[in-house]
């Protein structure tokens, strides 16, 4: 025979309800925001772009052609290969930024996906340290 | 299979009402719970208590109990095989319902979740209204059902929501056409309802996914563009990700025509005012931010500069002056590589008179060259006149006709607007009034097209509302303030007199 209570469920179908979805649906949706969160930070950071653009001429500085004397060519040579060197310095270090930032995210969520596997079982830890008496030492 | 009655023992059904049980004030009261066992239990084991890691240990179970709550419950997904009503009934409807449901009881319970609010606020259907109408017999609740399940097909909407079955309700009493008579509507108003608050609750879902829009490098490798950044305005900074509501079929064509697709890389706008001309730049606009959208990348993340013909004449009063500014913008412009020019009201730029200037020799040559991307808005008369006299403009650009919308494009566009206008009036727009903005903006209001004249209405309409509430009565003494006609019914001897 189901108990039902006055409101209509009974408890089992309660405790049977949150730990299906907490390692059901909750861990795939965990995963998901995750890695959008991975995406975002790798969005935020352009890695992709900085990528592609690596030895481009920053904000386009000395970007072009010159016509006239050698001088003049040579110049305009290196103001763009100075240029291109800024701009890949600047864009190697937002994007060896934006990987230091990615790792530490993957190893967030890694830690967090694993508590959330035992999570659940944190009240029957508890109990049982309780019960050994172990607690650390502080002096 | 016909599916006519409610499974009040299935998981969905248990879970529905879960959700109900863990209202506001619980959850609280187990997040402030969890916060002290957490606390407590701590200081306990500092003080060198064990019987703390017991307490540490049943923080848990509050914290899961809000995460399920918010995780699953709050927004309970239909279930894939449907066997019964329970299945795909909104979750905050089924939670409310007993065992065996009266069309009654039914109507009862939309006028407690969101949904019926939503209809008791915009249509001023409340619960008071459904009850009336609803039979408090058992047996006619598969009726119910059979009709929420056919308007749930007709309205596209995904789960039986509560607007799905007060429309149900409303569709079933005998009388409906007439009762609905009094409150200006039709069962189509209330169907074009429901797909406004699926529409609302698409774009909060819109909302809470994370925006990617190219990030801190986006633009390094592009040009400075300091003078454009003081006299032009950068629409791309202030982007939404609202989508058009009409005109997608032009917003393509402006995508393709600008991605260098075709030879001329130019597009001129031409509508008449009030068409959403610029609505359309500023659609583009968000599109080229959104690093989802299908765009070609060769105008990914390019960013739309509108530049203003009044703020360009007045910065620069003389004819050298003022060519020179327009040189040395375009100048940077090209030399960005990453920047879409629109010159908003472009007539300005190619005729002489008060507040324009004809600057067809300076920019002919750069349209016609299509090595910058440019997009120009036009009143379609002017174009007409500054084709006819310079047939060089009109071979030059590519063409996008922008015609009036209709009245279901324009009510959806005006629902749109509804958010700014509500917050920034303080007033709640009922859906009546939008309908009676359309009805009488296009007999009344003669200086601007569809949506545009519409949309002025229903604005001005907030200075009368009722309450905090804009009905159609209000749109009427809008109209009747601005234009000086009478259209609503004279309701006392003073009005008949006045009038």
């Amino acid at each position: 025979m189901v108990y039902y209570s006055s409101n209509g469920y009974n408890e089992a179908m309660f405790l049977v309800g949150i730990l299906s979805w907490w390692y059901g649906r909750g861990w795939n949706d965990r995963i998901s925001i995750i890695v959008q969160r991975i995406y975002s930070t790798s969005d935020y950071f352009s890695v992709g772009r900085l990528l592609m653009t690596l030895f481009s001429p920053y904000r386009q500085i000395s970007a072009g052609s010159a016509s006239g004397s050698i001088d003049a060519k040579m110049r305009q040579m290196v103001d763009q290969l100075v240029s291109r060197l800024i701009g890949a310095f600047v864009r190697a270090f937002m994007i060896i930024l934006g990987l230091v930032v990615l790792f530490l995210h993957i190893i967030v969520g890694s830690i967090v996906l694993l508590l959330w596997l035992i999570i659940p079982l944190f009240p029957v830890f508890g109990l049982l340290l309780s019960v050994v008496g172990w607690v650390p030492k502080w002096f | 299979m016909v599916l006519t009655g409610i499974n009040y023992n299935s998981t969905r059904s248990h879970k529905a009402r879960f959700n109900v049980q863990l209202s506001k004030n619980i959850v609280t009261l187990l997040g402030v719970s969890a916060f002290i066992l957490m606390i407590a239990g701590s200081a306990l084991v500092f003080i060198g208590w064990p019987i703390g890691w017991t307490l540490i240990g049943l923080t848990v179970v509050p914290a899961m109990i809000i995460e399920w709550k918010h995780g699953e419950l709050k927004d309970l997904i239909p279930t894939k095989e449907v066997n019964s009503i329970d299945d795909i009934l909104d979750g905050d409807v089924l939670g409310r319902l007993s065992r065996s449901p009266t069309p009654y009881e039914i109507a009862t319970v939309i006028g407690q979740v969101y949904g019926g609010h939503f209809f008791a606020a915009r249509f001023g259907i409340g619960s008071g209204f459904l009850q009336e109408i609803s039979s408090k017999e058992k047996i006619d609740t598969s009726t119910v059902w059979k009709e929420a399940l056919s308007i749930q097909d007709k309205t596209k909407t995904k789960t039986l929501s509560a607007g799905v079955v007060l429309a149900a309700l409303i569709q079933v009493y005998p009388k409906h056409d007439s009762l609905l008579a009094h409150l200006q509507l039709s069962m189509d108003d209330i169907f074009s309802g429901i797909k406004w608050q699926n529409h609302i609750d698409n774009i909060i879902e819109e909302y809470k996914k994370p925006r990617l829009t190219g990030g801190i490098g986006r633009d390094w490798s592009f040009g400075w563009i300091p003078n454009l950044s003081s006299f032009g305005q950068n629409i791309s900074e202030y982007t939404s990700p609202l989508k058009l509501e009409s005109h997608n079929d032009s917003l393509d064509k402006l995508i393709d025509m600008l991605s260098g697709t075709g030879d001329r890389n130019n597009a001129v706008i031409v509508g008449p005012n009030g068409t959403g001309k610029t609505e359309i730049v500023h659609a583009f606009a968000a599109r080229l931010m959104d690093a989802k959208a299908d765009v070609p990348s060769n105008i990914k993340f390019h960013q739309v500069f509108l530049l203003d013909a009044s703020s360009l004449i007045s910065a620069a009063p003389g004819r050298g002056e003022l060519e020179g500014l327009i040189n040395d913008l375009m100048n940077e412009v090209y030399r960005a590589k990453n920047i879409i020019i629109c010159l908003d009201n472009a007539q300005l730029f190619f005729e002489e008179g008060v507040g324009s200037v004809d600057l067809s020799n300076l920019l002919v040559p750069i349209l016609e060259a299509g090595s910058m991307p440019i997009i120009l808005t036009m009143d379609d008369q002017r174009y007409l006149q500054i084709s006819q006299n310079n047939s060089l403009i009109a071979s030059t650009l590519n063409r996008i006709s922008i015609s009036q919308t209709s009245r279901d494009e324009t009510i959806a566009i005006m629902q749109d607007k509804l958010a700014h206008f509500e917050f920034h009036h303080g007033v709640t727009y009922m859906y009546q009034s939008l309908t009676e903005s359309y009805r009488l903006g296009e007999r009344y209001v003669h200086d601007l097209a569809m949506p545009g004249r519409a949309i002025k209405l229903l604005e001005s309409a907030a200075e009368y509302a009722e309450d905090g509430l804009v009905t159609a009565n209000s749109v009427q003494e809008a109209i009747e303030q601005t234009v000086g006609v009478k259209v609503s019914v004279a309701s006392t001897d003073d009005d008949r007199k006045n009038y």
